[in-house]
């Protein structure tokens, strides 16, 4: 049982990374790949406020919020400079220089030992110490950022940044103000990451900048690929069974070095098939 | 709408030289001249798509314009795409805003116009060439409150059927006293629907007047016409 709680809070943490990755991705057209940085800087925040200084847990992740706004500010206000691949390359050299900054800055982030020990949340003075009361929590979560995802993408912000997407310079013709709601989707979509982040850590219990790195957000990325771009559908299908994958794989019986590999085989096989027969993804709505 | 002096050039090649031009509230404005001669080059600086390297242009805070090669955003639907183009909004107010029942009913109203009324919920990049041109012009038309209409070669690739409805529309936008500068290759168009024209040439004004007066200018006739 506890297994299974597990594997739905695992599940519960990374559909709110695909849906706030394919609001960047899907549907800004933005393609970044420092998805796992942001969630490392809201992972790290947590971890570092609630064991070293004693905050609580919830302070913790406003604190995580207000760094990543910060942070994915900054960041956009650099990489706005840059366009088609390149900015897709500046997105990637963020994501190694914030995973630099975690394996280096040794006496708060532990360095490639990470932080252990992370307190478990308390939230409301209730601590949440048993699985089943952590997977109610992570599924809140969830629920908050799926209405949140349908409520922005139905609002007027939702029609801009996908016309933006579409024709920038349309867009930009027609007033709008195209820098600023590329900015806005991109400390949206770090503000919802950095949540997942301080949730994993406090879970977890351990972090180390092993589950910050590009793979990372590669992975995060092949979540929207399979499920479908511009599809809350397609990232929530994306992110259950890019999780699942691997937990079917243990039951087949192979040992577990042929299942890792047969894991990222698998992958690269379903990645191929999608590419060739359905570019759009399982539910997707739009070709880049 | 006034231009004084404009001038833009790319690289070496000068565009626009010294283009000074006057588009009056509630008339029909034409610019024709050959291909590369700089009319959309000029519509693209009045639009601040690009930037004037010298001269003044005084020019209304809100227009509406329409692309030579049609600019859409495929994937919104035809009543996605005019509702995003009534009236543009800052990040912030665009969050907490939905559409409502009247702004629906305005794109819609636009929509039965252009003849599109079963076409309301497709994705712009589901519809013909000539269609997408209609829509190009219905989002123009959106535009709550602009003064001025640019329209670059409105009615390229328009049926039979569409061209006199988009002439009516323009014509409509005309009567609300709106300035409508057109770029057009027809000359019955232009004959019918402008009330002034100006003909550019290698980035130069060569002419200036009512259609019939331009058009035999012999000056307009062997760099324009080949007469």
């Amino acid at each position: 049982m506890d297994y299974i709680i597990h594997i739905l809070i695992i599940i519960s943490i990374f559909v709110p990374l695909a849906l706030s990755l394919d609001l960047l991705v899907g549907r800004t057209g933005i393609l970044s790949i420092t998805h796992a940085g942001m969630y490392g800087l809201g992972a790290y925040t947590t971890a570092i406020l609630t064991k070293t200084y004693g905050v609580s847990f919830l302070t913790s992740v406003a604190v995580g919020i207000l760094v990543t706004v910060c942070a994915s500010y900054m960041l956009s206000k650099v990489l706005s400079r840059l366009k088609g691949d390149y900015y897709t390359l500046g997105s990637f050299g963020a994501n190694i220089i914030l995973f630099s900054l975690f394996m280096n800055l040794t006496p708060l982030t532990g360095g490639p030992m990470g932080i252990f020990n992370i307190p478990q949340a308390v939230i409301f003075g209730i601590p949440v110490t048993s699985t089943l009361a952590f997977l109610l929590v992570s599924l809140v979560f969830m629920c908050l950022v799926i209405i949140f995802m349908q409520m922005i993408t139905t609002s007027r912000f939702g029609l801009i940044i996908q016309a933006i997407r579409d024709d920038t310079l349309a867009t930009e013709v027609f007033g709008y103000n195209v820098k600023d709601f590329k900015t806005v989707a991109f400390v949206i979509s770090a503000s919802i990451a950095s949540i997942a982040g301080s949730l994993y850590s406090t879970y977890i219990s351990f972090i180390d900048p092993s589950s910050f790195t590009l793979n990372e957000s590669i992975f995060m990325l092949t979540m929207i690929i399979i499920g479908g771009f511009a599809s809350k559908r397609g990232a929530i299908f994306g992110a259950v069974f890019v999780i699942l994958l691997p937990e079917l794989l243990r039951f087949v019986g192979l040992p577990d070095s042929i299942a890792a590999q047969l894991r990222v085989a698998i992958y690269g096989a379903i990645l191929m098939y999608l590419m060739y027969k359905k570019p759009t993804g399982v539910f997707g709505n739009y070709t880049p | 709408m006034k231009t004084y002096n404009i001038n833009h050039h790319f690289g070496g090649i000068q565009a626009l030289n010294d283009v000074s031009i006057f588009c009056e509230e509630g008339k029909i404005t034409g610019l024709i001249g050959p291909n590369g001669s700089g009319k959309s080059t000029l519509v693209n600086v009045l639009t601040n798509v690009l930037h004037r390297m010298h001269g003044k242009v005084e020019n209304g805070k809100h227009f509406a314009r329409t692309f030579q090669d049609a600019k859409l955003w495929s994937n919104l639907t035809v009543l996605e795409s005019f509702l995003m183009a009534q009236k543009s909004e800052s990040w912030l107010y665009s969050i907490f805003h939905f559409s409502s029942l009247e702004e629906i009913k305005s794109a819609k109203e636009i929509i039965e116009r252009i003849e599109l009324t079963h076409h309301t919920n497709t994705k712009v990049r589901n519809l013909s060439y000539g269609q997408r041109k209609l829509v190009e012009i219905g989002r123009a038309l959106s535009v709550t409150n602009s003064q001025i209409l640019y329209l670059d070669e409105p009615f390229a690739g328009l049926s039979d059927i569409s061209t006199p409805l988009v002439k009516d529309l323009i014509l409509e936008e005309k009567k609300k006293g709106k300035v409508v500068l057109i770029i057009e290759h027809d000359m019955n168009i232009i004959r019918t629907l402008c009330d002034y024209v100006y003909v550019l040439d290698a980035g130069k004004v060569i002419a200036e007047g009512t259609p019939d007066e331009c058009l035999n200018n012999k000056e307009v006739k062997e760099a324009y016409l080949g007469l």
